[in-house]
């Protein structure tokens, strides 16, 4: 199962992007699918298992997220 | 180190680092030129892999100076053209009617003007500092101007015209202890002075990249420290930011706050490949500066009629006038018959030529490279010695 990490900006997205592949997390920065939000940028697909550990290293990092949804 | 040579390069001196430096290293050029041909798709945009892709590269050049200049948020690095947009930005969007604001004798126009507008528009009461004969400021001075409105203090780093630096640690710690809010004008210093925000307890450094950074020009960054309270600061400008695009009010969170439009994405890939080039070669660079002033300072000295103007000999800046000889006149003989390449006037520092006692007539500047070599400060001293002759009979 995959979730979606949403930012406020794609600027955030890539901060979280590298900050994942730097801890060693997998994640792919993808177009935000329609389904979810209407906004032109890009978010993170993960691993829905993963999402606890992502969360926290955003967290530490000061990282905002916008919100997790699943698919 | 590698230049960029050309053939009709090849007679050319070039002492005008200050006001850009050139030539640029190749690595600069290449980066631009990969990113014309490969990536500039509109960064952060669409959610296609250009646009991610060039994003990315937007983001590494904010790592990159974040790290370089001691924060720790990348964010917290704000992209504009150059320093005058982004100190307009810090200045004007921090003022707030009745403020008391500290500025400098040593200030460019690109400082002194935004605070002279805010002044003459009635917002903000204003105070210049003198400073010593090199008008560098001491804390007494500061002190003594300070009153209970002083909340913004705003201080040129390195002067473009005598190449003077403040101890901006010691009056930016004082400033933080006496809660005014410092802006450093780092346009002559970034890429060449050790900055750390952190350390020497700046809040809001403007610096441009085509400088000491080796950019092409087009990109400039405010940093911003890591605890500064980001309501004290209103954008300038709104626009579109590729976030929050169903809000018709701008976002305000940084950087996106203060960056509206599209970036110049080849730019900022630039100045992240000049940055590189600083950090390779910052040791030799100073290395080389400091001697190209001092062998010029040694052998300028000697010359009958030549006056000259520096502050601490560190930055390869020196400004010298020849008794009896326009400045525009040596500007033009050194250019048109000898190839050297000069400036000559008042540097957009007017204070600065005030306090120097060299306004309005202004001084010729030469400003010195990593590029630049001992015979031709020889053959600058040569064409200085036979304008001196020659203008003198």
């Amino acid at each position: 199962m995959s979730s979606y990490v949403l930012f406020y900006s794609s600027n955030y997205t890539i901060w979280a992007e590298n900050t994942l592949k730097d801890a060693g997390v997998e994640c792919k920065m993808v177009s935000v699918p329609r389904e979810i939000s209407s906004d032109c940028g890009y978010c993170l697909k993960i691993s829905s298992d993963k999402k606890d550990e992502i969360e926290e290293i955003l967290r530490k990092k000061h990282i905002p997220i916008e919100g997790i949804v699943e698919l | 180190m590698t230049t960029q040579s050309l053939e009709s390069q090849s007679e050319i001196i070039y002492f005008d680092n200050s006001a850009t430096s050139f030539p640029k290293p190749n690595e600069v050029v290449e980066v631009i030129s990969k990113s014309l041909r490969e990536f500039s798709a509109n960064p952060g945009r669409a959610g296609h892999k250009l646009s991610m892709r060039a994003g990315s590269e937007i983001f590494k050049t904010r790592l990159n100076l974040a790290s370089f200049f001691g924060v720790s948020n990348p964010m917290a690095v704000v992209f504009d053209l150059n320093a005058t947009a982004l100190l307009n930005l810090a200045i004007k969007g921090f003022a707030y009617k009745g403020l008391h604001v500290i500025t400098t004798s040593l200030e460019h126009n690109s400082t002194i003007r935004p605070l002279m507008r805010l002044k003459n528009d009635g917002i903000i009461n204003l105070s210049i500092t003198s400073g010593d004969e090199d008008g560098i400021v001491g804390l007494k001075e500061i002190e003594s101007l300070k009153n209970s409105n002083t909340k913004l203090l705003v201080i040129n780093h390195t002067s473009n015209v005598t190449g003077s630096t403040q101890p901006i640690r010691e009056i930016c710690k004082w400033c933080r202890e006496n809660g005014i809010v410092t802006i450093v004008d780092a346009s002559q210093s970034a890429g060449f002075e050790k900055i750390d925000l952190k350390e020497d307890f700046i809040d809001i450094l403007c610096f441009t990249g085509h400088k000491g950074l080796y950019s092409p020009m087009g990109v400039g960054g405010m940093v911003l420290a890591d605890e500064f309270d980001l309501t004290l600061l209103k954008p300038l400008k709104e626009g579109g930011t590729g976030s929050l695009s169903e809000e018709i009010v701008q976002p305000d969170f940084l950087p996106d706050i203060f960056e509206s439009g599209t970036p110049p994405l080849p730019m900022i890939a630039g100045l992240n490949e000049g940055l590189e080039f600083v950090k390779r070669n910052y040791e030799s660079i100073t290395k080389k500066k400091i001697e190209l002033e001092s062998y010029f300072i040694k052998r300028a000295k000697k010359i009958e009629g030549v006056e000259l103007f520096y502050g601490n000999v560190r930055n390869g800046v020196i400004s010298f006038r020849v008794k009896g000889v326009s400045v525009s006149k040596i500007t033009e003989i050194l250019s048109e018959d000898y190839g050297i390449m000069s400036r000559q006037g008042l540097h957009c520092a007017p204070l600065a030529h005030k306090k120097l006692g060299t306004f309005p007539e202004g001084l010729v500047r030469f400003s010195f490279g990593y590029s630049n070599e001992i015979w031709q400060i020889d053959k600058a001293i040569e064409a200085i010695e036979d304008i001196e002759r020659i203008e003198s009979e």
